[in-house]
């Protein structure tokens, strides 16, 4: 008995060809062009090239990250300026949409759908088309934003060139962009926890500071911690509407994020193995503060 | 007594108000665009401005599509946009289904390798993708733009936890039946799961809708743009005609609000179920 047959054995032969004319074309793409660029990219970070990516590569092994790390202030200030939006965002944007949460969670059923379609609106929108929108609200001259401050008696703010609130104002775009979309996920979880525990926590005579606190908040910890790692992720990797905005990377490089260093150094620049490098260290961060993040929030989980 | 109770009403009160007048925040610039674009752009720049148009005017979409291939960007969008959905729900919907559904070797080494794609974010694999659509030759076409998200890992997973919920007694009957394999999948597995389709369907025509980032490195020919290369080149053109800008923007949210209307019901699932933005 051949090694073939006894492995194949206890499969249906008719279900297996089946199975793998239609799968291994499917994974074969897959690999093509989602998993072995991902190996390419570290393969074309260990080499070097000539200026505008001319001339024969050469391998250099780990130069290029060490240059990144030691020796590169525009990698620094970029992501500077990234975990300053990022932060932002897990903050007050996360807890602003709690708060949308908590009250759409209070109010009648009617009224919640009503409002929710306005909440999520611009999902439909979409972030584009959102930017769009907010270079209008954001002209010094003609826009909403300024002509409010203005009848208010206030100085005017130039929203995406002074370099101090030019990163605030993209951020303002994005908790408008997903304020409705995280609140509904939040609000799912409350959702979820069964109206019980509030009952027989106020025959115990506990307030609703304490219902909330003792509660709803350790009932939602597991999925503000998802929210939070998937935000994270998500706005670590913020482009699009920098590019919108700011594609010249704002006042001063004040908007200068990452993703846009990346892009500039591998398609202006034509820095590929460079970039590739970055690229890398990018996502080593992102992996690792994802693990933290799950680390923390696992071990706060045993109460 | 009376006391607590006209307390509770003003803190209800203050919740409907805040509540509402976030929602009016909220949804107020896209109401805003679509007042504007029928402004003229003397209008559009003059201070104090007016809420509704005095005029409806219509310059503006004669602008966008004279000076601009407008109209040949927007068919590019939907020619990507529907090619996109449909392979990623021809190939989530099958490979989903048999990763449900039947006994393999290898089966859980493929599903991890799949799912392991949805860590690496398309972002991190752009410089790669680009050399690679270059060797095949594939700038400046649909292909290079459709072609890295053909496979979509979390709509494979989506399938897959959703047949595994269902019997396959269909499916045996079916077998006893006759029909092929492939008839099964068509006839059988695809009404089974429609309710999971639909939130694919959603989540990727907004995806591929959107998209930036992938096409302004795979597209550097005018005609070949997609909406939102056109958006971005117009705003970065100047910020001084909106009324060609938000023209361009509003008519660019259609196809989208198509949708939305279409699986509205379906939408605010979609949220809480996947949490994919």
């Amino acid at each position: 008995m051949s090694y073939f047959s006894t492995r194949f054995s206890g499969y249906n032969k008719k279900r297996l060809r089946f199975v793998y004319a239609i799968l291994l074309p499917i994974m074969v793409w897959m690999f093509i062009f989602n998993i072995f660029p991902i190996l390419y990219a570290f393969y074309l970070s260990l080499f070097q090239r000539g200026i505008m990516g001319i001339g024969a590569m050469k391998f250099v092994g780990f130069v290029n990250y060490g240059k990144a790390l030691f020796n590169d202030e525009m990698f620094w200030f970029s992501f500077k300026n990234t975990l300053y939006y990022v932060s932002l965002i897990c903050t007050i944007h996360l807890l602003l949409a709690f708060f949308v949460a908590m009250g759409l969670y209070k109010v009648t059923n009617r009224y919640r759908s009503l409002l929710l379609i306005f909440y999520f609106s611009p999902v439909v929108i979409g972030m584009v088309v959102g930017a769009v929108i907010f270079s209008y609200l954001y002209d010094p001259n003609v826009g909403l934003f300024n002509t409010i401050l203005t009848f208010l008696g206030l100085p005017r703010l130039y929203y995406l060139t002074q370099p101090s609130i030019a990163l605030p104002s993209l951020f303002i775009v994005n908790v408008w962009l997903y304020l409705g979309f995280d609140a509904v996920i939040f609000l799912a979880a409350l959702q979820n926890i069964p109206q019980d525990l509030y009952n027989s926590a106020r025959v115990d005579g506990a307030n609703s500071w304490q219902r909330m606190v003792y509660i709803t908040l350790p009932l939602m910890k597991p999925i503000a911690l998802f929210l939070l790692i998937t935000t994270f992720v998500g706005s670590f990797q913020i482009f699009s509407l920098v590019w919108m905005l700011t594609p010249d990377g704002g006042p001063l490089n004040s908007t200068t994020v990452l993703m846009l260093y990346i892009y500039r150094t591998a398609f202006q620049h034509y820095r590929i193995n460079y970039a590739c490098a970055l690229t890398y260290i990018m996502f080593m961060i992102t992996l690792a503060i994802t693990i933290v993040q799950l680390k923390i929030g696992k071990s706060s989980w045993q109460y | 007594m009376t006391r607590e109770k006209g307390f509770r009403i003003s803190k209800e009160v203050l919740l409907y108000f805040f509540l509402s007048l976030g929602a009016i925040s909220v949804a107020w610039p896209t109401i805003w665009m679509f007042l504007s674009v029928f402004k003229t752009t003397e209008e559009i720049m003059a201070v104090p401005p007016t809420f509704l148009p005095q005029t409806l005017n219509v310059q503006n979409f004669q602008d966008l599509f004279s000076r601009c291939p407008y109209f040949r960007s927007y068919l590019n969008s939907i020619i990507v946009s529907v090619l996109r959905v449909s392979f990623i729900v021809f190939t989530a919907s099958i490979c989903g289904y048999i990763f449900a559904k039947f006994k393999f070797p290898a089966k859980n080494a493929l599903f991890i390798l799949t799912l392991s794609t949805l860590m690496v974010p398309i972002q991190m694999e752009i410089i790669p993708l680009y050399l690679i659509i270059e060797r095949l030759g594939w700038v400046n076409t649909y292909q290079g733009i459709i072609a890295p998200s053909v496979v979509y890992a979390f709509g494979i997973f989506l399938v897959r936890q959703y047949m595994q919920g269902l019997p396959s007694d269909y499916i045996d009957a079916a077998r006893i039946d006759g029909l092929s394999e492939f008839g099964i999948y068509l006839k059988i597995a695809i009404p089974l799961m429609k309710p999971a389709l639909s939130i694919l369907i959603i989540i990727t025509f907004l995806g591929a809708w959107g998209d930036l980032l992938w096409p302004l490195i795979v597209i550097n020919s005018t005609e070949m743009r997609t909406i939102p290369l056109v958006l971005s080149a117009l705003s970065a053109a100047g910020r001084t005609n909106y009324g060609l800008l938000l023209s361009g923007a509003a008519l660019a949210t259609i196809p989208t609000l198509v949708v939305f209307f279409l699986f509205q019901t379906q939408f605010v699932k979609t949220a809480a179920l996947s949490g994919i933005k």
